[in-house]
């Protein structure tokens, strides 16, 4: 009962905001149905309880379908999965970042370590890459807001990468012997 | 005045997006939480306005309007706050009474730094810890800043009538450790003066001597107490009349602490502890 109020806050129509987000992504070879985005509207309700907390306005489901819909790393196949997985990790991180961080540069963050870093793996985003993130946030770091999440996760990067010019000269060394 | 949860609820969500600047879709439980409260503090600050607003109430004014205007009321309270701590300042003493300098000089200000005046209404922010002599634990946010100043106001008004030795000299007389201590002065003082009137001595004359004691002792031993409630407010009345300008807001703060008193010197002549009480 007592929450009943925030019930109300988030119950707005989103549906078709939703569905319209199809004249976009279709280019992409993207398309929901009226039952997939019942699902992510559902599934999105489901994290934000989870996640105690409510959504108003437009919600966060179509700014992360037009800001993923040209990943290498989603097709049609795992269109609607992916959104889902998406919304979670993107509540349980506005949470852990304690609010810190804006939807637009929370999403610039993860849709370029989705790409970059975690080569599609939502297990390596959400409790790696995020994680790192979320801990130098929560210790006062707000680099983020000068470049708009764009360009951050390397500060914080504890892997050490390919090296790429190694890997040439191996690879020279290798074909050319 | 009542509004429904479905008249509420936007106007929440429409500070939530100014909270958020328009830069998140979603906020906290505790946060959504804390709007709510601060929508519902503004409203309920109309019902303080007076006849105005009920007059705009009765006619079905809306809850955004509502909130609209008892938010600019909050705004301008919290500033009527600041321009009336500022104008008993200069003046402001505290008689060697950490609790009461603390209270005032150092919390005060932390909390117009601090207030929230648009998100947070409600949040009162800081600890009063120096007892006023009305409740206003019932008070939250600025409502509540705004009736402790107003209390230190008339008390202020009040003990400035005394030389500020002799009330330090009271306060030391009535606790020796007067300085640290949590107790309000100007009810420490509150007493002495009435103790003088009851023993109908003057209030130059400093010390009571045992004799005023035993005549203390007598008046209470043979008077009703509601008779000597009655006595003493003619005698506060003539009081603040004389020395306080007929202050009508320092007379009725002064006489709402006369029954609780009465009846802690009645239980002190009863255990026969009046000297320590006066």
């Amino acid at each position: 009962m007592e929450k009943d109020w925030m019930i109300l806050l988030q119950q707005q129509n989103q549906l078709e905001k939703v569905m319209r987000t199809n004249q976009k992504t279709e280019r992409f070879h993207l398309s929901l149905t009226e039952q997939d985005a019942k699902v992510i509207l559902e599934e999105r309700k489901n994290s934000l309880s989870e996640q105690k907390r409510i959504e108003f306005g437009e919600g966060i489901a179509t700014k992360i379908i037009y800001e993923f819909c040209d990943s290498d790393y989603i097709d049609q196949s795992n269109y609607v999965e992916t959104i889902v997985r998406l919304q979670e990790i993107f509540y349980q991180y506005k949470n852990e970042m304690q609010d810190e961080i804006t939807d637009d540069e929370l999403l610039h963050l993860m849709k370029e370590q989705f790409e970059t870093i975690c080569f599609g793996d939502f297990d390596y985003l959400e409790s790696t890459c995020l994680a790192n993130f979320a801990q130098a946030i929560r210790a006062g770091y707000d680099g983020y807001k000068s470049s708009d999440g764009y360009g951050e996760y390397l500060k914080f990067d504890e892997v050490k990468r390919w090296d790429y010019e190694l890997y040439l000269e191996t690879l020279k060394e290798l074909c050319w012997r | 005045m009542k509004y429904e949860m479905e008249e509420l609820v936007p106007i929440v969500g429409k500070l939530a997006e100014k909270y958020t600047a328009h830069e998140s879709s979603s906020i906290t439980y505790e946060k959504a939480e804390q709007l709510m409260g601060a929508v519902l503090y503004c409203i309920h600050e109309i019902e303080e306005m007076g006849c105005h607003s009920l007059t705009l109430l009765n006619k079905e004014m809306s809850a955004q309007k509502a909130y609209e205007i008892g938010a600019t009321y909050v705004e301008e309270k919290a500033k009527k706050a600041l321009h009336f701590y500022h104008k008993i300042l200069p003046k402001f003493d505290h008689y060697e009474n950490q609790c009461l300098y603390d209270t005032f000089i150092k919390v005060l200000p932390e909390f117009f730094r601090r207030y929230d005046v648009r998100f947070e209404p409600q949040n009162t922010v800081v600890i009063l810890d120096y007892p006023v002599l009305k409740d206003i634990s019932a008070y939250t946010g600025i409502d509540k800043i705004y009736e402790f100043i107003a209390c230190i106001r008339l008390e202020q008004k009040f003990l400035h009538v005394f030389p500020a030795n002799y009330i330090i000299n009271i306060l030391s007389k009535y606790n020796k450790y007067g300085k640290e201590s949590i107790d309000n002065i100007s009810e420490v003082v509150f007493i002495n003066v009435i103790g003088h009137i009851l023993a109908e001595k003057s209030l130059t004359k400093f010390d009571l001597e045992k004799a005023d004691y035993s005549y203390i002792q007598e008046v209470f031993m043979q008077t009703d107490l509601n008779a000597i409630n009655k006595r003493l407010e003619n005698a506060v009345e003539t009081f603040v009349k004389n020395y306080c300008e007929n202050d009508g807001e320092l007379l009725s703060y002064l006489s709402d602490t006369i029954s609780g008193i009465l009846i802690r010197l009645k239980n002190a002549v009863d255990n026969k502890a009046i000297e320590s009480m006066i």
